[in-house]
């Protein structure tokens, strides 16, 4: 894979991010119910996308720094 | 020995290792305002780290964050929603700011925007926007530090000694050694952190509910409207997704704007370490899970509290724990409050010499130092007024200078990324963001939709920015080239001479 892919990637996911935790995206995961690995529903979605904008920065960091 | 003796033993013991840090610290940086405001450019990775993760993990997480938790329950998930949005783009800004800022010889945000928008007016508008920021949310640690010692010690240690002999101490170590006793003191103080929120947030719903899931279950059947986004607001009604929304975005926007952030770009020893600063932060922002458990843990058990705030040392002292652990998390609350607070005590004071005072008056390095050292006994000493002063809402002064900050995103990327922008244009842009957000503050009724007045500010200020720098004349090419493209610039240079 190329640089400018990941990089076009990590962008997307990003943007991706600002949507799925504010509104509209937040509202899918408004209720507390299911909780998941014990927290509310509502809570674990921004945790997961902390753990999703991590895995991504480590990927674009990764493909940044093959040539150096 | 009675219990408070213990804590303050403890307490006592855990400052001392502070101080020794501090003083330590400055040991081998040099002399010159380059040491004192950015380390000699020399910090590695592990202080970086920690750095960035202490505005994280100021007082306000540490206490307001349960205190949200507990009061407003949903509505705290704001604070995990915009940490990682608002960092990852300094993958790329920082990284540039600090080639730049190493090419140029600058130090703060206002001589590096002022390097390419020249102007000591900019330079004067930017302190004064900087130091008014600054000061309140230095008021607020300070808060934090004497409400935890004032509860711990049952009053007898009230809350203006505790802030005084807690601030006393990051005065003495941030006069001493700069800003190295802020990167040494908050690595120390941020494992102390770590360690801390983990253990209690795992430790008070285990033992109040008999674990998290039986926690949240408990919570789901008697006031399930309390874990629906987007939470409640101040008194208690369900909040609006408009607002929620937008103090995510103007979160996000102002997070490395903050001039004790942004400067930091000044301190790294090259980009790569910026670059995986940025990369680990989430790591640290993954904390505030903890933080909040404690919040929803005292939710069931406390009776409405007067002040939110109060609700970690509330369960604390009330919850019948070791001793031992009591001290730790005082000595934690302390550290959280400690390490945002004299980042932001010696910002403060680099800024107001360095944009405020330079521009306007020859000084030389030794007087540019011992101005830098009076400004930062100044800022204490005003913040300390404020927060031993009863009846200021400090985190609404908090929030707003949150919306002020986010106007500096706007000239930041103009100057990094646009080759047409132009000095008048992003003055212009800033007094018309700025007095918009405020215009928004003190007059909320005539806003259109529920948004934070920071994001009305923005939505004025880049059109302003756009069209004003079109209408005036484009800049120099070599001084645009040193900011939009400074390898290039930096090659061309090299080969030129």
């Amino acid at each position: 894979m190329t640089k400018s892919i990941v990089r076009g990637l990590a962008i997307g996911l990003y943007l991706l991010y600002v949507l799925a935790i504010t509104w509209p995206g937040a509202t899918l995961f408004r209720s507390p119910e299911p909780l998941v690995f014990g927290l509310p529903s509502s809570m674990a979605w921004p945790v997961a996308w902390i753990l999703i904008g991590l895995v991504t920065l480590l990927v674009l960091d990764h493909f940044e720094n093959r040539d150096e | 020995m009675e219990q408070w003796v213990v804590i303050s033993l403890m307490v006592v013991a855990y400052l001392g290792l502070t101080l020794w840090v501090g003083l330590r610290a400055g040991r081998g940086t040099s002399s010159t305002v380059d040491g004192f405001v950015a380390g000699d450019r020399n910090f590695g990775f592990l202080i970086m780290y920690f750095v960035t993760g202490a505005t994280v993990f100021s007082a306000f997480a540490f206490l307001g964050g349960p205190g949200w938790a507990y009061s407003r329950g949903a509505a705290a998930f704001y604070i995990l929603s915009y940490g990682v949005l608002g960092i990852a783009p300094w993958y790329v800004i920082g990284s540039k700011v600090a080639r730049i800022g190493r090419q140029l010889g600058q130090v703060t945000q206002a001589q590096f925007l002022t390097g390419r928008f020249r102007s000591r007016g900019l330079s004067l508008v930017i302190a004064l926007i900087s130091i008014a920021a600054l000061i309140p949310y230095i008021t607020v640690q300070m808060r934090g530090a004497g409400i935890v010692i004032d509860a711990v010690t049952e009053g007898r240690v009230p809350l203006w000694m505790g802030v005084a002999v807690a601030y006393g101490i990051v005065l003495v170590y941030v006069l001493v050694s700069g800003v190295s006793a802020v990167g040494w003191t908050n690595t120390l103080q941020g494992v102390f952190m770590i360690v801390i929120a983990w253990s209690l947030g795992l430790y008070l719903p285990h033992a109040l509910y008999g674990g998290i899931g039986p926690m949240f279950d408990a919570i789901i059947s008697q006031r399930p409207e309390l874990l629906e986004l987007p939470g409640l607001n101040a008194s208690g009604e369900p909040w609006n997704w408009a607002s929620y929304s937008s103090a995510i975005l103007v979160s996000a926007v102002g997070l490395t704007m903050w001039p004790h952030l942004f400067m930091k770009a000044f301190t790294a020893r090259d980009e790569r370490i910026i670059r995986r600063t940025v990369v680990w932060f989430p790591t640290f922002q993954l904390f505030l899970v903890p933080v909040f458990l404690i919040g929803f843990a005292g939710v069931l058990f406390v009776d409405s509290l007067p002040q939110p705030d109060f609700i970690l040392p509330h369960l604390i002292l009330n919850v019948e724990l070791p001793v031992i652990v009591v001290g730790l998390f005082c000595a934690g609350a302390l550290s959280a409050s400690m390490s945002t607070g004299d980042a932001l005590m010696h910002a403060t004071a680099s800024v107001a010499v360095e944009d405020g005072v330079r521009p306007f008056a020859d000084l030389d390095e030794a007087r540019q130092r011992l101005l830098i050292r009076v400004f930062i006994a100044v800022a204490g000493a005003v913040a300390y007024f404020f927060a031993v002063s009863e009846g200021i809402s400090l985190v609404v002064l908090l929030l707003t200078s949150y919306g002020i900050i986010a106007q500096l995103a706007p000239p930041v990327l103009a100057a990094l990324f646009w080759r047409r922008a132009t000095t008048p244009g992003v003055i212009a842009g800033l007094l018309v963001g700025g007095l918009t957000t405020l215009l928004f503050f003190f007059f909320p009724a005539i806003k259109p939709v529920e948004i934070h007045e920071g994001l009305f500010g923005l939505i004025a200020h880049v059109p302003v920015l756009v069209l004003v720098s079109l209408l005036t004349p484009a800049q120099d090419h070599a001084l645009v080239e040193s900011y939009v493209s400074p390898s290039i610039a930096q090659r061309s240079a090299t080969a030129s001479h």
